[in-house]
């Protein structure tokens, strides 16, 4: 289509994959043929969505105005290489990660602005759809080196679990997964210190509602033999729930 | 083990519930005192979906170190 629309009067305009993108940009710059590689033809003349028998019937008028088989009247180019291949992944979301963006931004650079890499997750299955296309098909085929790829996969395994749901390569687990494989036993996590000053106090009083004079009152703790003023037990127990 | 790893991180987004604890108090804490809390993995039961993380907590106090 570049290359046909750099030798005719009509202007190519490429959009995100999926019809409603190709329609929006089809309102907004008004043009009146839109098409997804798939074979979903929208032409606004006549509908707003993609409709086979329109785009049929469109076809045979014109095969019937040029009075010529249809053979014919459809070889309007050459075909390009066009290359597509799947790169299955485990779990995770592996084209948020800035080392996999780097690789594909390597990897279009390979074509040198001689055809183009569309790279996307698959919206039903853990798949990367990694398609390339341009006129040589050998630069092509070099663009879309899945074993590169998987190569850099390989090398970005997670150091551990934790590492690995900060990377985006490990989803959010059950609650059982996470106590059988993540959380080892008796590990030990050592937390902030905090000193119990007056303002702690006085918050932990309007939480609790305990309103006991040995927590507010240094004298009536003077007098019973304290010599500063006591914290409630449980304003000391939750010192540990910062984990 | 032992380190600064946040608890927090490791149990991810997983929706965490109270369901027990008990505790002793060993010592009175007094107004300006300096306290250093500690959690400890010491239960480990994984469920069909749900788990149960049992912490041994300490809170220790400088005064009475």
């Amino acid at each position: 289509l570049n290359v046909i629309s750099g030798t005719s009067t009509s202007n190519l305009i490429r959009t995100q994959v999926g019809d409603r993108y190709v329609l929006e940009q089809m309102l907004a710059q008004n043009c009146n043929v839109g098409g997804e590689a798939s074979g979903h033809i929208i032409l606004s003349d006549y509908n707003t969505t993609g409709d086979g028998f329109v785009a049929a019937l469109q076809l045979l008028s014109v095969v019937r105005k040029l009075d010529r088989p249809v053979s014919e009247v459809c070889r309007r180019f050459e075909p390009l290489p066009q290359i597509l291949k799947n790169v299955r992944y485990a779990s995770g979301k592996p084209l948020d990660n800035p080392s996999v963006q780097s690789v594909i931004a390597a990897q279009e650079g390979r074509l040198n602005g001689h055809g183009r890499l569309l790279i996307r997750a698959s919206g039903t299955e853990p798949v990367i759809r990694v398609m390339g296309e341009g006129d040589d098909r050998e630069l092509v085929e070099d663009a879309v080196d899945i074993d590169r790829l998987r190569a850099l996969a390989r090398r970005l395994q997670p150091r551990d679990e934790a590492d690995a749901i900060r990377s985006g390569f490990a989803p959010t687990r059950t609650g059982a997964a996470l106590v059988r494989r993540i959380l080892p036993s008796a590990i030990r996590f050592v937390l902030p210190s905090r000193t119990m000053t007056d303002a702690i106090f006085l918050a932990f009083q309007a939480a609790s509602g305990d309103n006991h004079p040995v927590h507010y009152d240094v004298e009536y703790c003077r007098r019973h033999g304290m010599p500063r003023m006591l914290a409630h037990g449980f304003q000391v127990l939750i010192q540990d729930g910062g984990e | 083990m032992t380190g600064r790893r946040s608890f927090r991180i490791l149990v991810e987004e997983s929706l965490k519930g109270l369901l027990e604890q008990s505790s002793k108090f060993l010592h009175p804490v007094f107004v300006g005192d300096t306290l250093y809390p500690a959690l400890e993995v010491d239960e480990l039961t994984a469920n069909r979906t749900t788990g149960v993380v049992g912490l041994r907590s300490t809170v220790h106090n400088q005064a009475q170190a």
